[in-house]
């Protein structure tokens, strides 16, 4: 390993003694999605993790439309940022006013300066817990090397968060997680059911079995598990 | 809409099948978890694609307020930061000093860093850009990028690397220890030597207006 641990502690030993207060994650995040934005030279970023639903949420963002834009997808259940959560891709588009696939979370974001969006996975220990993205103001193709250097960067939201997770500094984050973790396989299996079953693209199937476990008052992770055992949604009973 | 090209990543469905119960024994979450030395070892990687250099160090201040070399991606990177340690001058140093980015654009002609050069001329590292590391509130170390050929670092590579910095910081600020320990936070000593330096404060390292110990030839980011 190209780092040496016991220099490396004698230096996080000497951090401990410097702290006045302890880090906390949402704020690191944020700063975070703002190197980002340095970093991309892009309008702005924002992240969204799994909640205890595993339906990817709001968690950080450089900027208000950052912010709307990851809010909207999470109401709407359609965007770039969710097609990336739910299939794993980076997911570009070059402008969201003129495309056709998301008409909701256009005309909610319409108002604001949000274009061009790209968004990447965001994977802790092999499982996708949510995305990263970045936006630009005006309409933009996004290349191959942006979207490999964004995945990459997401590597370091991965790294920023098992960090927290093993200074057990993010313990209600820690229990989001180990729903979207221990459930994520579950999941995907349901909504491969379900694309197979219905002839349906994996974002519609995630989203029927998100609102099968509003509906039924189940966690998604239950109603996939009883999808796979019966072979049906517990609302189509 | 476009979809990334099929190499970015896999395609992560399986095909539909039996339900299988999550074992407990599959512990997703420790599996998650990452010691600090393995988020530093990522985190100096990553910095080589997303900064778009060749090479990538990292020096830390130990409990004495030493400089350690703690982190590097290749062997280039050590022998850079390992020699520093040893010659007592380098880009990483003067950051130290100045609590500023100090970029060079060719080790090889600042006169300043003779006895760097000496000991790295073979290395193959010619352009480095040295950027502070800030945690708790004072500079703790500083991460050096580099090139193998001389190379003048504009404006947003300076802007980005400083930003790829402020995340290891936060990182370094998440991996610490809670400070269990009786509050000694002690600002104002010196980076290198742990001794008073009169560019500091009670209340931390003041910024340097401009990098010391670089010469015209190298490029000074501010």
């Amino acid at each position: 390993m190209p780092v040496d641990p016991e220099a490396l502690t004698s230096s996080l030993r000497r951090l401990a003694d410097r702290h006045k207060r302890e880090a906390d994650l949402t704020h690191s995040l944020n700063d975070v999605t703002e190197a980002c934005v340095e970093l991309f030279q892009v309008t702005g970023s924002g992240i969204m993790l799994a909640d205890d639903q595993n339906i990817s949420r709001y968690v950080a963002a450089s900027n208000g439309p950052g912010r709307i834009l990851e809010t909207v997808e999470s109401e709407t259940g359609q965007g770039p940022c969710t097609e990336a959560f739910v299939t794993t891709r980076a997911v570009a588009v070059e402008d969201l006013r003129t495309q056709r696939q998301w008409p909701d979370l256009a005309a909610a974001v319409a108002a604001y300066d949000v274009r061009a969006v790209l968004g990447v996975p965001v994977r802790l220990g092999g499982v996708t817990v949510g995305t990263l993205d970045v936006y630009r103001d005006h309409p933009h193709t996004w290349e191959d090397e942006e979207q490999r250097a964004l995945l990459r960067y997401s590597d370091l939201v991965a790294t920023t968060l098992a960090t927290a997770l093993s200074a057990h500094k993010a313990q209600e984050l820690a229990g989001q997680l180990q729903y979207a973790l221990d459930y994520r396989v579950i999941i995907e299996r349901g909504v491969g059911y379900l694309m197979a079953r219905d002839g349906v693209d994996a974002v519609t199937a995630f989203n029927r079995l998100r609102e099968a476990a509003r509906s039924s008052r189940m966690k998604i992770g239950a109603v996939a598990t009883s999808l796979l055992d019966a072979g049906r949604l517990p609302t189509e009973l | 809409m476009t979809v990334s090209s099929a190499d970015l990543v896999e395609t992560p469905f399986r095909p539909a099948g039996a339900a299988t119960v999550p074992s407990p024994a599959a512990d997703h979450l420790a599996m998650s978890r990452s010691s600090p030395a393995a988020a530093l070892a990522q985190t100096v990687q990553v910095a080589v694609d997303v900064l778009r250099v060749d090479s990538v160090g990292l020096m830390l201040l130990d409990e004495q307020g030493t400089l350690q070399a703690v982190g590097f991606t290749d062997d280039r990177a050590s022998v850079l930061e390992s020699t520093q340690v040893r010659v007592g001058q380098g880009p990483g140093l003067d950051t130290m000093d100045t609590c500023v980015t100090v970029a060079v654009a060719d080790l090889a002609v600042v006169p300043a860093y003779a006895a760097l050069w000496a000991g790295v001329s073979g290395n193959g590292l010619r352009a480095v850009l040295s950027c502070p590391i800030w945690a708790a509130g004072a500079v703790v170390g500083n991460l050096n990028a580099a090139r193998r050929r001389p190379h003048t670092w504009t404006a947003d590579e300076i802007r980005e690397a400083e930003a790829y910095a402020k995340v290891v910081g936060l990182i370094l600020d998440l991996a610490a220890p809670s400070g269990s320990r009786e509050d000694n936070v002690r600002t104002g000593e010196d980076n290198r030597t742990g001794q008073q330096s009169p560019e500091t404060s009670a209340e931390g390292p003041e910024r340097a207006s401009r990098p010391r110990g670089v010469d015209e030839q190298s490029a000074p980011s501010r």
